[in-house]
């Protein structure tokens, strides 16, 4: 139960966190919101991970929080968004960007404290 | 940031924080239920990425959904029940061979979820959805 409560709480703070992302990088498309949510989110999730840090910390900052914070729906929707409308090439670039800059922001992670 | 979308934004926080709450407690306890991250992460995306799409084509199709719903619902279930950061660090610390079916499993059942939505919204309702112009979204 109180894990649940950890991971709820940190899932609201995550969530808002993504919305308030998005208001601070208002005048560009949602899709940069998204990629930079996700590689934030990758990347603090990296360090809690690679630190092996105590579970109750985990559970807030790691499932709930970075959880939260970071999305696959809207990374997914927007792909096929971009796809939809005419604009295949930035779909692709979007799709293995995502990826390959989280991929990067583990990699300084690890670097980091592993 | 005037008083009016301060308070705006605040609203837009409650909704989405409620959404949230439950999207990442359920998102763990179905983490705990089937105790293989790859197989749960994947399972709640798909599932998020089909809701999600029901909600974004609806609002440019009939919009029967009020924003309130698609900002606690969309913005705050939906985004919060699927995860990004889990995904990504179960595949970069997973074999290659399983990593990379994983990680294009996960991709190209994330853009089917969506796709199908599309598909549900349009047979249900009463327009397709519209594209809306570029720079209205």
């Amino acid at each position: 139960m109180e894990a649940a409560l950890l991971v709820g709480i940190g899932g609201a703070v995550g969530a808002s966190g993504r919305y308030l992302t998005g208001v601070a990088l208002d005048a560009y498309p949602s899709s940069i919101t998204t990629v930079t949510v996700n590689v934030i989110g990758s990347f603090v999730l990296g360090l809690l991970t690679f630190a092996a840090v105590g579970s109750d910390l985990a559970l807030f900052v790691g499932v709930g929080v970075c959880g939260a914070y970071t999305t696959f729906s809207s990374f997914s929707f927007q792909t096929v968004d971009l796809w939809r409308r005419g604009r295949p090439g930035y779909a692709v670039l979007y799709a293995v960007g995502n990826f390959g800059l989280a991929v990067c922001a583990v990699a300084v992670a690890y670097l980091l404290v592993g | 940031m005037g008083d009016q979308s301060l308070r705006a934004h605040a609203a837009a926080v409650g909704l989405i924080s409620t959404g949230a709450v439950f999207g990442a407690t359920l998102r763990y306890g179905i983490e705990l239920v089937i105790a293989h991250s790859l197989v749960a992460t994947l399972g709640t995306n798909l599932v998020g990425c089909f809701l999600l799409g029901l909600l974004i084509f609806d609002s440019r199709s009939d919009d029967v959904l009020p924003r309130r719903l698609r900002l606690a619902f969309g913005t705050g279930f939906c985004s919060s029940f699927t995860t990004y950061s889990t995904f990504v660090l179960d595949a970069v610390t997973t074999a290659p061979a399983l990593a990379a079916g994983y990680v294009v499993t996960s991709y190209a059942g994330g853009f089917a979820a969506v796709g199908l939505s599309y598909i549900v919204v349009g047979s249900v309702g009463t327009t397709t959805p519209q594209q809306p112009a570029w720079g209205d979204d």
